[in-house]
């Protein structure tokens, strides 16, 4: 799939965005024009027409135009301005010779106002016209008795071409629509410039990051100085990423290295023992205890290594788990009556205080491992004649399970109580292999309540006291 | 020879301490830190086979303890780590070799071999006391360029005297470098040994070259 380019995006937006802002204010300001041009042609037909209007005059008791003679010598030179009056009484109407058998359009208002319009002229043409409703000038009245100019009146029509005028416009659209583009061209390159120019850091940072080594993963990647602080906040979460990275690298590198160590040691004890067997000649029996020493060591192998198998395959344990409903406090019950005759040996005693509704929707066997092992730890580190409390909680859509007892170690607690989740971490840093103590065991049900939706917590209950705290959805469910 | 050994897997003490034993070396072994520095700081040690992961106190931090108090025994470490930087971390403490696990009970002998030579300042396995000469590595013992057959205990004591060529070593001293279950006490083994290795030693006329010096010891030296 291509992905869309912040850079082309940018581009083409901004470019958009530019055509769309110069397009309204160019029709705008072209509508503007163009009205300011019209209504000064309006002016000044209107200025024409007041000065001939005058021109229709009352002579002998007759309407006589003596706007007509002028006009007709003039248009015909230029052929731009053509009149038409239209007597209302008598519906006669005399006309610029430049009409020929065509009548101009006929409109008006009031006596007086002035109408404005668009007219086609004869020749296709096309003009502006002005319209008026007027009555003859009544020059001297004694030559016009019994003339009532109330009863002639005159609709006075004078049309202009407007020819040069859109001329004037399309040249003033082209002017308008080179300079948009200009604009927009000139807008376009600047801005592809800048992003061209701002990208040059960002390049040169991706070019680092793609130039790294796998062995790399972990060191910060150097943000340089002129790098946009957008994109140097990113690089510093990317660090911070890497960092983490690294840290789950180690994490695992510890793991792999430990369980090296791990084996290395059951196998130095297998290899010793059959060298030592084959040094010389021995006696059946003896040969025989050896290889029951060789064999004790291989056991230990197996052990821990169907652990680690177990452990691995809980990455994909989330798809094969069964979930049931089962009681907490049941399954508990169970788990200390198996090591109960362990405690006893040891002195120690199991206080319990279990709340009355502790069922949950769950994986029985995962959660049974999560609880052995802590049983199993507890009974195996606290210090002996003590007691190890246990108590389960109810609260909403969650249980608890916490079990508490006092370590054992003369040392004290670690401060950093997280340890004891780490693989092959031991309270005493011994090896102790035939005691199943592996050292994965708390590290094991860090990763089942993963799985399971909750999480296990180790804290301090006092000095010498250690509680750790197990936390389930009731409904297998995890809450956030 | 008297070597310390401090394992926490059983099964691998028990095997290094055996086959120690048999090469003629006198062994103490144990699986606890707290008891390897106890042994180590009580009594003289030829070599000193440390485990870094044993319960209580681990063998880098004994080495180090044993380096404060200005103890030079030879300490080769024993250790499933085996990355350059733990190894460096171990020597850097003051341990003399680093021997990794698993490792050949051959080799870790031939290592034992050299801590001891180095720790008496010998560079050649072989030890001439005037026209005595002992091969450490092949166990085998010349005078006047005759082979004379020896027991391993009267080989382990002539090597012990040869050690410390012209020192005066009590019986305890011997006893202890010699028998691996010597609890002190005042056994005259070591007397009926020395009567042997002097006529085996005494061939063709030639003089004694195991002196006694009275109320003190043995020692070894040129006639």
């Amino acid at each position: 799939m291509k992905r869309p380019s912040i850079r082309d995006r940018l581009l083409a937006w901004t470019t958009f965005v530019i055509t769309l802002i110069m397009a309204v204010a160019g029709t705008l300001l072209y509508n503007s024009v163009k009205r300011s041009l019209y209504s000064q042609h309006d002016l000044l037909l209107n200025e024409a027409a007041t000065l001939v209007l005058i021109e229709v005059k009352a002579k002998n008791g007759k309407v006589h135009h003596e706007w007509k003679a002028s006009l007709d010598s003039a248009s015909r030179e230029t052929g731009k301005s053509m009149i038409q009056v239209w007597d209302l009484e008598s519906g006669e109407s005399v006309k610029s010779a430049t009409l020929g058998e065509s009548d101009l359009e006929r409109q008006y208002g009031k006596l007086g106002e002035r109408v404005f319009y668009n007219v086609t002229f004869p020749n296709g043409e096309a003009g502006r016209a002005v319209g008026i409703l007027t009555y003859p000038v009544v020059e001297n009245m004694e030559q016009n008795e019994g003339f009532v100019p109330g009863d002639h009146p005159q609709v006075f029509v004078w049309a202009d071409s407007t020819q040069e005028l859109r001329d004037v416009l399309i040249k003033t659209k082209r002017a308008f629509v080179a300079a948009g583009v200009a604009v927009v061209l000139l807008s376009a390159i600047a801005i592809w410039l800048i992003i061209y120019l701002s990208s040059l850091a960002v390049q040169s940072f991706s070019a680092d990051l793609l130039s790294r080594e796998g062995t790399e993963i972990g060191e910060p990647v150097p943000v340089p100085d002129r790098l946009p602080s957008e994109v140097a906040g990113m690089a510093g979460k990317f660090n911070a990423l890497l960092a983490r990275i690294d840290h789950y690298r180690e994490k695992d590198q510890d793991f792999f290295l430990n369980v090296a160590h791990e084996v290395r040691t059951p196998l130095a004890g297998v290899k010793a023992v059959i060298e030592q067997a084959l040094r010389r000649p021995r006696e059946v029996e003896d040969y025989q205890k050896r290889l029951r020493e060789a064999l004790d060591s291989t056991e230990n192998l197996v052990r821990l290594t169907d652990r680690l198998m177990e452990f691995g395959k809980l990455r994909n344990a989330r798809e094969s788990m069964v979930r049931i409903t089962l009681d907490l406090n049941t399954l508990l019950e169970g788990v200390l009556e198996k090591f109960r005759s362990r405690a006893r040996e040891r002195g120690l005693r199991f206080k319990g205080e279990f709340c009355r509704k502790a069922e949950l929707g769950t994986d029985e066997e995962l959660l049974k491992i999560v609880v052995n092992n802590l049983v199993e730890n507890s009974v195996t580190y606290a210090a002996p004649n003590t007691v190890i409390e246990l108590k389960t909680s109810r609260t909403e859509g969650m249980i608890e399970f916490k079990i508490q007892n006092e370590y054992s170690n003369p040392e004290g607690l670690p401060d950093d109580l997280d340890v004891f989740f780490d693989a092959f971490y031991r309270n005493d840093k011994a090896r102790d292999l035939g005691a199943n103590n592996i050292g994965i065991g708390l590290s094991f049900c860090k990763e089942v309540m993963l799985v399971l939706g909750g999480q296990i917590t180790a804290s301090k209950s006092s000095a010498h006291g250690l509680c750790f705290t197990v936390s389930l959805p009731v409904n297998g469910h995890a809450v956030d | 020879m008297r070597i310390l050994v401090l394992e926490d897997y059983p099964p691998l003490r028990s095997s290094i301490v055996e086959c120690l034993v048999e090469e003629g070396y006198a062994v103490d072994s144990t699986e606890s830190g707290d008891e390897g520095l106890w042994y180590v700081r009580n009594h003289v040690y030829d070599v000193a086979l440390l485990d870094i992961m044993v319960p209580e106190v681990s063998g880098l931090e004994i080495l180090k303890k044993l380096r404060s108090d200005g103890n030079s025994v030879p300490v080769i470490i024993i250790s499933a780590r085996d990355t350059v930087v733990q190894k460096i971390e171990g020597l850097e403490v003051g341990a003399d070799d680093y021997l990794v696990k698993p490792f050949s009970l051959d080799e870790m002998l031939a290592r034992v071999r050299v801590q001891i030579r180095r720790r008496n300042e010998k560079k050649s396995p072989l030890i001439s006391v005037g026209d005595l000469v002992i091969d450490t590595a092949t166990k085998t013992v010349q005078r006047a360029g005759r082979a004379i057959e020896l027991t391993r205990k009267e080989y382990l004591l002539l090597e012990c005297l040869a050690f410390r060529n012209g020192e005066v070593l009590s019986r305890e001293d011997i006893a202890r470098q010699v028998y691996q279950d010597y609890e002190g006490g005042t056994s005259n083994v070591v007397d009926v040994y020395i009567g042997y290795l002097r006529k085996k030693l005494h061939i063709d006329g030639l003089p004694n070259i195991i002196h006694t010096k009275r109320g003190h010891g043995y020692f070894l030296s040129e006639p």
